[in-house]
């Protein structure tokens, strides 16, 4: 990967200290894959489980993460020199004018890794801080767009440590238990009775202390849409219907390393009454605007089709794979994807960069100024 | 007795730096001309107090006595102890470091061949002024390699991307202004890249290139000073602009220039140079323009006197805000803006226009994108920009450098209802039209200020002599002996305080009339 000067340097973030590390290798090979090689150079930097960021030619090996030696790898860390960012490794120092987290789960997801490329004032392509916390706890996601109106199974935030009443006095069974911040439904159960509740409660607790508690949705349908900012205009994927074995969707569920939609757990540009699709684009559309989010994301809704209502579900500030494959049929590409997300990180920087980050205070001069004992 | 000597010879070395440190200073302050330099020899020889103190060392170099030696070591620590009192400090760039290794290269040759003597070493840094025109010229053929080697690369640069939009600004002044106006606008929708601040020559431009150009770069936004003929051509010669923008002709650089049609001559060099089919943006209002090379070229021109091309009607300023309408043939553009002065509106006229052009190249950008931006672009530092510091509101405009923006600042500052005061050196860099220029500007303080500081200089001294007669006029050394006077005269009254005009120490060196 010779490097030339005319192009961007790009530079892939993904793994870090999360339940969903994996499946952030997998989506990053992915992202790897499509990305221009013509527009742009290309960096990784590998999170290992321990956090530690890292980078070597290995990295490139799918096969050296199934291995899972990392021995002629280097530690790096970022540095800001001029508001411009660098990876500094050892005395080299790498310039990098966008970066792209492929990161999924708490941990990484949730605003950290948004937090660390804020401090060193980068441009990367997906939520700031805020928007990426608030997606990535479920209560408060819902606390707030329930604000606005849209549906939502009923739900109480719950800790461990409560009363099991509070849930039975405000929900009725059957409940669905999850952790508020975890994703990919791990510790995710449901409870018929107030028996069953007790266990799920149990086990999910082994997670986390922060719950979040809803009524089960009769006979539903999952569906997902993604959608981006682009220039001012949101663009809408298509609708998918993710199917299930089991009751709900499980982990392998969610991820199967397959391109072609072989898989008949997925189905793209389901068949739908139109004012179902309106609602969901208007939810989707909504939702980007009132959380503040950046990049590709992906909004998971069930449809409740006995009663004929579309509830929100949950937002996934960076999907798995980039939600790509949602796009490809409305004519966008995997390639042009990228090329729009990374264009308009750059914009928004620009148009952030003028805005007053901090002051020269005078509170410092001031000649009142005296320090109380 | 040689340890004494050695220490001494220590002493005398470092004591020499604080020259050598103003020397270099003054020296890329002049943008390395020899010419500028050399005028500030008499200022650093007879003006400054270390070196009287230092001549003292030098005179006991040739003594052979241990205990004037220490007695020279103790001059020395006050020598380091006194300031250097330069306004801007030297910036260790990669050129001033390779002239410090020239010449400690110089210094240890010379003592090679002079055997080691302590005499030889303080002559050599009596001579340091001289010394560093050597050294400067030793260097020359490795700083035109450098040069070379840097526009080579932007150049290639350059060709690679094909698609570019080449925007070329050049003017006596608004050229910045013009410049980060447009860069505003543009740099929402499409990425963009310009020459920052003080990037302004072909050097500038070079680094601008290949530091921040890439194969994602939409739009280059170039701006374009010169001194002397020839040197716009060369820049035009290199980036091959689609627009080339010519803010005004004016009295800027006149001591190089010379003359006003030296001035039009250069600044149309960017026109004359520009292929056809290119686009040119002219100020209608220019004291002088060159008809004759915008024969092949596609012109908008804009006016903010008279109603031609794209003007200015309906000028209205209230509570820090202009407001105003562009109008184009039958189309009109409400326009508010917090940039202050005149001056600014000829500025956001050339930027409409260049948005005209380039909407003839695909870029798009709507009239309510354009008047949208221009609401919330604010001034840039020391531009008039304003500031409340206490008591003070500020309107810096101390990188303003001209007749007509100095009047358009007393303009905007005569119909705020508080006290006002003004500090400037006057205008410089105008040659033989110093004094008349300086006489008109006078004219225009008179009556406006409750408060006149004039800082003492070759420029400021004939406004003093305009207004002595006026009992608030006060001639003053530097601009913080102004500022402070200011400070406790007014303590905690509200006052509108105008800061035109700062000067590099040069400038402030040069007290002598000519």
């Amino acid at each position: 990967m010779k490097k030339d000067l005319n192009k961007l340097n790009v530079c892939l973030i993904f793994g870090g200290r999360t339940v969903e590390h994996d499946v952030s290798i997998i989506s990053c090979f992915q992202v790897l894959n499509a990305l221009d090689k013509d527009k742009y150079n290309i960096e990784l930097i590998y999170i290992t489980k321990n956090n530690k960021m890292l980078q070597g030619k290995c990295l490139y090996d799918l096969n050296t993460f199934k291995k899972g030696t990392f021995k002629s790898t280097k530690e790096v860390t970022l540095k800001n020199i001029s508001d411009v960012t660098y990876i500094i490794k050892g005395k080299k120092k790498v310039k990098v004018d966008v970066f792209i987290p492929v990161v999924h789960g708490c941990g990484v997801e949730d605003g950290t890794i948004s937090a660390i490329l804020d401090f060193y004032n980068a441009t990367y392509i997906t939520s700031s801080i805020y928007g990426s916390a608030v997606s990535q706890d479920k209560i408060y996601t819902k606390d707030i767009l329930t604000r606005y109106g849209i549906n939502t199974p009923k739900y109480i935030s719950f800790n461990k440590d409560e009363n099991l009443n509070k849930i039975e006095d405000n929900l009725r069974f059957p409940v669905i238990i999850k952790p508020a911040r975890l994703g990919s439904s791990i510790g995710i159960e449901k409870a018929k009775n107030i028996d069953e509740l007790e266990r799920c409660i149990l086990n999910a607790s082994k997670y986390t202390d922060r719950l979040i508690i809803e009524e089960v949705v009769d006979s539903y349908k999952e569906l997902n849409i993604a959608c981006f900012k682009y220039k001012d205009e949101l663009y809408l994927s298509n609708i998918e219907e993710v199917k299930t074995t089991n009751e709900f969707l499980t982990f392998l569920d969610k991820y199967q390393e397959n391109k072609k939609q072989e898989n008949t757990n997925r189905i793209i540009n389901v068949q739908l009454d139109k004012s179902i699709k309106t609602k969901i684009f208007d939810y989707t559309k909504l939702i980007y605007n009132i959380l503040d989010l950046k990049g590709v994301i992906r909004i998971d809704y069930l449809y409740d089709t006995k009663n004929d209502i579309v509830y929100f579900n949950e937002v996934n500030t960076i999907p798995g794979s980039y939600g790509f494959y949602l796009y490809e049929s409305e004519g966008i590409t995997f390639k042009a994807l990228l090329d729009m997300l990374i264009k308009e990180a750059i914009l928004k920087k620009a148009k952030e960069s003028k805005q007053v980050k901090s002051f020269t205070s005078n509170i410092l001069n001031s000649k009142t100024l005296k320090l109380k004992k | 007795m040689i340890y004494v000597r050695i220490c001494f010879l220590i002493a005398l070395s470092i004591s020499s730096f604080k020259g050598l440190y103003y020397l270099l200073t003054i020296f890329q302050q002049e943008h390395y001309n020899t010419k500028k330099y050399i005028k500030s020899f008499y200022d650093f020889y007879f003006l400054k107090k270390y070196n009287y103190l230092f001549y003292i060392m030098v005179f006991i170099s040739f003594l052979n006595n241990a205990y004037l030696y220490i007695g020279g070591m103790i001059i020395s620590i006050i020598i380091i102890l006194l300031k250097n009192n330069l306004v801007i400090n030297l910036k260790f760039t990669k050129r001033v470091i390779r002239l410090l290794i020239t010449y400690i290269c110089l210094l240890i040759f010379i003592l090679i061949v002079s055997k080691y003597k302590l005499q030889t070493l303080s002559i050599i840094y009596l001579l340091n002024p001289f010394i560093l025109i050597i050294i400067n010229f030793i260097n020359l053929p490795v700083e035109l390699l450098i040069k070379h080697h840097y526009q080579k690369k932007a150049s290639k640069k350059l060709l690679k991307n094909k698609n570019l939009i080449k925007i070329a600004i050049t003017g006596s002044y608004g050229k910045t202004s013009t410049k980060n106006i447009l860069k505003n606008i543009l740099e929402n929708k499409y990425i963009t890249t310009s020459t920052p601040k003080s990037y302004n020559t072909l050097m500038g431009l070079s680094k601008t290139i290949n530091d921040t150009l890439n194969n994602q770069t939409e739009i280059l936004i170039a701006e374009m000073g010169a001194y002397r003929l020839k040197e716009i051509d060369k820049m035009t010669k290199f980036i091959k602009p689609d627009i080339g923008v010519i803010c005004d002709i004016g009295y800027q650089h006149m001591e190089t220039f010379k003359t006003l049609e030296n001035v039009k001559t250069a600044k149309f060099e960017l026109i004359n140079r520009m292929n056809e089919d290119t686009y040119a943006i002219i100020n209608k209002d220019a004291l002088l323009i060159d008809e004759e090379s915008l024969k092949n070229k596609k012109t908008y021109f804009f006016s903010e006197q008279n109603k031609s091309g794209v003007y200015a009607s309906d000028i209205k300023i209230h509570n820090g805000k202009t407001t105003f309408k562009i109008n184009y043939k039958e189309n009109i553009v409400d326009v508010t803006t917090q940039l202050l002065g005149k001056h600014n509106i000829k500025n956001i006229l050339a930027s409409y226009c260049v948005i005209l052009a380039l909407r003839e190249k695909n870029i798009n950008i709507t009239d309510s994108e354009f008047s949208k931006i221009i609401s919330n672009i604010r001034p840039l530092n020391h531009r008039l920009s304003y500031e409340k510091v206490d008591n003070l509101h500020i309107y810096d405009d101390a990188y303003n450098s001209n007749k007509n923006g100095f009047i358009n600042s007393i303009e905007v500052i005569k119909n705020i209802p508080l006290k006002k005061v003004i500090i400037t050196p006057g205008i410089v860099d105008l040659g033989k039209m110093t004094e008349e220029i300086n006489k008109e500007v006078a004219r225009h303080i008179k009556n406006v200020f409750d408060d006149i500081y004039i800082i003492n200089s070759y420029s400021g001294i004939y406004i003093y002599k305009e207004l002595e007669y006026l009992n608030n006029v006060t001639l003053v050394k530097s601009f913080k002996d102004a500022y402070l006077q200011v400070l406790s005269k007014y303590k905690t009254e509200e006052i509108a305080l105008l800061i035109e005009n700062d000067l590099p120490d040069n400038y402030l060196a040069r007290r002598r009339k000519k």
